[in-house]
């Protein structure tokens, strides 16, 4: 009956940041928010977990600049979640600092494993779980492609780029997954309408007891964007015969 | 003085670490198990034990006095590395840094790739992961080393070893690759793969791949994933097939001459980051290219 927490973070969807081609700068305005790729991944192990042993699952979230956006949360806790936490800063952030919240968000329930995609989309910095588990002195695994709960115990396969490793640790645990362990359910209206149901606790930094460290630990210089200009040319020819006629002219060079 | 200390995970990671550390202006030091990796590139040698677990190494490295910064390899083990070891000195790290100056400030990708972060590091000592291939192998040696052997403390490891399996690569070397074939979802199956390799034959092309189909589908070995957490090529010439164009894959070509596409939806993303697309079903479109290539081969 494990019960686990999932740690997931909002994100603007990247795919919708634009660059302007002359300034040569990046377009944040009306970028959406969503809930980063692989936390849908180790919420729907947590869930799955959930099903298979019983237990319950609660998600937290910990916001910088930009405060929690309820919806993608509600999503996020209609995939199968019993509880939310949602930690608002207003600061700027860095991974320890996540970390910090975390832990303590951690001490405050009664959890058997924590759960975390291996990285977020948008700055893939792959350290929040290792941290978490550090400063709690947990086991971590990391890049897990399987999970397995037994009693007490997990048996996690680490997917390295040369090689698979098995490795057991006992019970409370930190695991990262990997995008590839598993496909998310998409919740139903009726799972979203009934999230909203399901009990929402806030924090601060300051009932967590926690100091934010960012500002003292580093300073981002510059965002820049990257832009490498490409031509564009779009081939719309009914016909495949001319399309591809019209696609090696165009490269001949490159390919002689 | 302060040192640099690089943590490396084989050999040739720690040459492209050593190529890292040379604009530092320290003294670099290296955590290594064998020293002969590392004679005559640095100026300390750190030996520990072979196959030491991540709880040790951490603990080890956590020890070590004197340190300005840890560069450590950004393999994916590196990064659970950098990561606890950035936590337990209560520094925070900052992992898969594609560039590090003498003042510590590092650059890695931002908002997922569409950016590159300037990050100027404070704390110290600072924990980063430089990413492979992002520096080239220093060569060749050209100072004395001096070899100890680092204090490993007692620590509990909770964490057991129950198997390790090798994965079969594939022998291909994107990274030198001039020109690449890479296909995505847009495959159906297996065994449409073949077409695909008769395209990448005529172009004198390697193949390559979007993440799904190596890690999920296995359909390639590993080695062929191009991408942010795979590969990244330069080549003159990048074919995508089938595939959408999220940030994840475009960040692994973007440095391509020539981009060229074929995807049937016309509003994929993958056209913003081509030169020449073909909006078409690839099923149509491949078995053309490849009749034509072969008029022209005989013309």
């Amino acid at each position: 009956m494990p019960n686990t927490l999932v740690c997931v973070k909002q994100v603007l969807d990247e795919m919708e940041i634009r660059v302007d081609k002359e300034t040569r700068s990046l377009i944040m305005e009306d970028v959406p928010i969503k809930l980063s790729t692989i936390d849908r991944n180790a919420l729907e192990e947590a869930v799955r977990i959930k099903e298979k042993h019983g237990g319950t699952v609660t998600v937290v979230t910990v916001s910088s600049k930009t405060p929690v956006d309820e919806k993608v949360m509600k999503e996020a806790v209609a995939m199968g979640a019993d509880a939310a936490c949602i930690v608002n800063t207003g600061s700027e952030l860095d991974p320890l600092d996540t970390a910090k919240l975390i832990a303590e968000v951690y001490k405050k329930g009664n959890y058997d494993l924590i759960l975390l995609g291996e990285g977020s989309n948008d700055e893939y910095n792959c350290a929040v779980g290792p941290m978490v588990a550090e400063l709690l002195g947990l086991p971590v695994v990391t890049f897990v492609k399987r999970i397995e709960v037994a009693d007490g115990k997990i048996i996690a396969e680490r997917d390295l780029e040369d090689r698979m490793v098995t490795v057991e640790a006992p019970l409370p645990a930190v695991v990262t997954v990997v995008n590839e362990i598993n496909e998310p359910r998409i919740p139903t209206l009726i799972q979203v309408i009934k999230a909203s149901k399901k009990p929402l606790t806030k924090y601060t930094p300051t009932d967590l007891g926690v100091e934010l460290g960012a500002k003292d630990r580093r300073e981002v210089k510059k965002v820049e964007a990257f832009y490498k200009e490409r031509k564009g040319v779009i081939i719309e020819e009914e016909n495949p015969e001319e399309a591809v006629k019209k696609l090696l002219e165009y490269i001949k060079e490159v390919i002689s | 003085m302060s040192m640099v200390v690089l943590v490396p995970s084989k050999e040739d990671a720690l040459l492209e670490l050593v190529s890292a550390a040379e604009g530092l202006e320290r003294k670099i030091a290296a955590v290594v198990p064998d020293p002969n990796w590392a004679e005559g590139y640095v100026d300390e040698i750190y030996r520990i034990p072979e196959d030491i677990s991540n709880d040790k190494l951490v603990a080890a490295l956590a020890a070590m006095n004197d340190v300005d910064a840890f560069l450590i390899y950004a393999d994916r083990n590196g990064k659970e590395i950098a990561a606890r070891l950035g936590a337990r000195l209560g520094t925070s790290c900052y992992n898969d840094c594609t560039s590090i100056n003498k003042d510590l400030e590092v650059e890695r990708v931002a908002y997922g790739g569409k950016g590159v972060a300037k990050i100027l590091i404070k704390a110290r000592p600072a924990v980063v992961s430089i990413k492979p291939r992002a520096y080239k192998p220093k060569e060749p040696p050209s100072k004395s080393s001096e070899v100890k052997d680092l204090p490993v403390p007692e620590v509990e490891e909770k964490c057991v070893i129950k198997a390790v399996e090798e994965k079969e690569l594939g022998a291909v070397d994107l990274t030198k690759a001039e020109r690449i074939v890479a296909v995505g979802r847009g495959l159906k199956k297996k065994e449409d793969l073949e077409m695909i390799e008769e395209l990448a034959q005529l172009l004198n092309a390697a193949v390559g791949c979007s993440r799904p189909i190596a890690a999920d589908l296995k359909w390639l070995p590993e080695g062929h994933h191009v991408g942010m957490t795979g590969v990244q090529v330069s080549p003159k010439l990048y074919v995508a097939i089938g595939i959408s164009g999220q940030i994840q894959h475009t960040i692994g070509f973007r440095n391509a001459e020539v981009v060229v596409a074929v995807n049937i939806d016309k509003g994929a993303p993958i056209f913003g980051e081509a030169d020449y697309g073909i909006v078409g079903d690839l099923y149509q479109i491949v078995p053309e290219m490849i009749k034509q290539l072969k008029e022209m081969k005989k013309g």
